[in-house]
């Protein structure tokens, strides 16, 4: 299995994120909601897909509401890849 | 009423006659090909049980609430209503907090016996006797957005026949019918895709939203898989797809055998009409294929269309348009354009263009209010006799009685529509059909200094109206605040105004301009100005103490 760290999980959701949204990663910052840089519940949703298919977790499609920052999402990621949970 | 064919009448006989043929296939993950099919005959059991069921609940005419996810309980579900001959009231399935107050909204102003959020089969079964009249009520289409002010577009089943039979005429193709998409069921275009195939016999492949937001690929994947040759969605989605798609994605999809991919229930954009033809050229995406609509759940959902051909996209000129008439510029000038696709032509009701201030036709050309009358035009909304009046029974100055106000503008240029904007305040994102007051609702219960004080949310494009613009509709907000608040607190009150909207609403803003007390315009009676306050915000004339509507927007 694919070995993650925090800074690479970081680093890979900002750049999705600053994708979705047209702008830069260095614009957003890890502890601000992403709903104040524009992030709605279509984008939110896509958000979901691209996780559960880079890193394998599953991930709920609340996600962007249960954890609001990339700071909040990046420790979800992590605590799934760390208990081994599975996407379908 | 012997002769009169409604798709409850379509149904029975498939069921009587081919009752294996499939009449709905769910399918969840086109990828591996995971699915469920429901047969002609189960779905009439089915339907049957539930219309028993129904019985012993309520009594005929009664409204019963179809909170349900796409699935056979909500086919059947539909199904069973007609049968016992109560109205169907489809309805978002609870999830977040503003779905559970969006049914109990449309839940009370229809005042519904039943609100279904699963499906219990009852034991019994039950014979539907009588077959129904056209002027017997169908189902009540709530038009999505507003939760302070619901209205619910009676359709009878007479209208349902009347627009599943356009769309047929305008789309429908000879050989196995195969019709679907993702879109939600209590949309008016997604409900049309569960039924549009019964109407012919044919299946109806569908797929829940969620899984199309996810991934959006699946949608396409799920058209070629499953031999989809009708298949709609908003421009958004068609944009979602040219943007999401990886080249491994688009080399696996043949979709040769889509015939029409219907873009409607929001503005057609030129750019993407374009990025998706394109992107999905080597996939062998027709081009013709591409069918850009108009329509609105007043008059059941599809007005006009563009079949044959692929869309047909004008440069007009800008400021002629804001003049409000449509002129074509040469097609290689290019500067100072707003590129419109042409939502074709209507063969089963009458469109005019007509000045919405005197009732007056207007001329090609000229752009006016959509009216529109026929068959499909709703009689009116539920429980609300002075709006249906306002709305449903406009006369023109030529004497002509009957047509429905659509609250579109637009105009016709070679004998085609071409919609422009809205005559209303109302917002579409994503498909969806906002109210201002309810995001303004919203944003004043963020912080006590905007409490008591006006505010006006609208809607604006993106890149100042240029050629290449996306035309998808951006929401800006303008609000009045108490007090002088340092700088650094209005940009954290910005913030927090952006994920109060975002939560209660799903969608995001794209500026926010706060402004000091009596700045908005209000009429003489003290109701918002809103396209005066959204002129005055895009041309920068508010003096405001904290904005951040892009500069682009200006």
């Amino acid at each position: 299995m694919v070995q993650h760290d925090s800074t690479a999980v970081r680093r890979w959701l900002t750049t999705q994120v600053a994708r979705y949204l047209d702008t830069t990663a260095d614009r957003i910052a890890p502890h601000t909601p992403l709903a104040e840089y524009g992030l709605d519940s279509v984008i939110s949703l896509t958000l979901c897909g691209d996780i559960e298919d880079h890193f394998g977790v599953p991930v709920e499609p609340t996600l962007a509401w249960d954890y609001p920052t990339i700071d909040a999402i990046q420790r979800y990621v992590l605590d799934a890849l760390r208990s081994g949970a599975t996407a379908l | 009423m012997g002769t009169f064919h409604s798709l409850l009448s379509a149904v029975r006989d498939r069921a009587a006659t081919h009752p294996e043929a499939a009449a709905l296939t769910v399918v969840t993950d086109p990828d591996a090909g995971v699915h469920r099919t429901l047969s002609y005959g189960e779905l009439d059991r089915r339907g049957r049980a539930v219309a028993a069921g129904l019985c012993a609940t309520g009594k005929p005419g009664d409204r019963v609430v179809l909170a349900l996810p796409t699935g056979e309980d909500f086919a059947t579900a539909l199904l069973g209503c007609w049968y016992a001959g109560f109205v169907a009231v489809p309805a978002p399935p609870p999830g977040r907090p503003g779905e559970i107050d969006r049914i109990g909204a449309i839940a009370e102003d229809c005042a519904a016996a039943v609100v279904l959020t699963d499906v219990s089969l009852s034991t019994m079964d039950f014979q539907p006797a009588m077959r129904p009249a056209a002027e017997d009520i169908a189902l009540l289409q709530y038009t999505s957005g507003s939760t302070g002010d619901p209205h619910g577009v009676v359709l009878t089943h007479g209208n349902l026949a009347h627009n599943l039979a356009g769309i047929w005429t305008a789309f429908g193709r000879p050989g196995t019918v195969r019709i679907g998409g993702w879109l939600p069921l209590y949309h008016d275009m997604g409900l049309a895709m569960l039924l549009m195939p019964w109407w012919v016999g044919g299946t109806s492949i569908l797929m829940p939203p969620s899984v199309f937001l996810r991934r959006p690929h699946r949608w396409l994947r799920m058209v070629d898989r499953y031999d989809i040759q009708i298949s709609a969605g908003p421009d958004f989605a068609y944009a979602l797809c040219a943007r999401q798609l990886t080249d491994a994605q688009v080399d696996g999809l043949d979709l040769s055998r889509w015939t029409a991919a219907i873009s409607g229930a929001e503005p057609v954009s030129a750019a993407t009409v374009a990025a998706f033809t394109h992107r999905l050229a080597p996939a062998g995406f027709r081009p013709e294929a591409l069918s850009p609509c108009y329509g609105l759940a007043e008059s059941t959902v599809y007005v006009t269309g563009a079949g044959a051909g692929p869309p047909t996209v004008r440069a007009v000129d800008a400021a002629a348009l804001a003049d409000r008439r449509l002129v074509a510029l040469d097609p290689v000038a290019g500067t100072g354009g707003r590129a419109l696709v042409g939502c074709g032509t209507s063969g089963h009701l009458e469109v005019r263009v007509v000045d919405p201030d005197t009732g007056r036709p207007l001329a090609a050309g000229h752009i006016g209010e959509i009216w529109i009358r026929g068959g499909s035009v709703a009689g009116g909304y539920w429980n609300r006799p002075a709006r249906s009046r306002a709305v449903f029974t406009a006369v023109t100055t030529d004497g002509e009685p009957g047509w429905l106000r659509s609250g579109d503008l637009g105009a016709m240029l070679d004998g085609e529509l071409f919609v422009t904007g809205r005559a209303k305040d109302t917002i579409v994102v994503y498909g969806r059909t906002l109210y201002p007051h309810d995001i303004e609702a919203t944003v004043r219960a963020t912080a006590p200094q905007l409490a008591t004080l006006f505010g006006a949310a609208f809607g604006f494009h993106g890149s100042g109206g240029d050629i290449d613009s996306t035309g998808g509709e951006r929401i800006a907000v303008v609000h009045e605040l108490q007090g002088r608040p340092e700088p650094a607190d209005l940009r954290a009150l910005a913030g927090r105004i952006r994920s109060r909207v975002a939560a209660a609403h799903g969608v995001a803003l794209h500026g926010v301009v706060l402004v000091r007390p009596g700045a908005v315009p209000r009429t003489t009676s003290g109701k918002v100005r809103r396209s005066a306050t959204r002129d005055l915000a895009l041309a920068g004339a508010l003096s405001p103490l904290y904005t951040d509507l892009p500069e682009t927007a200006r």
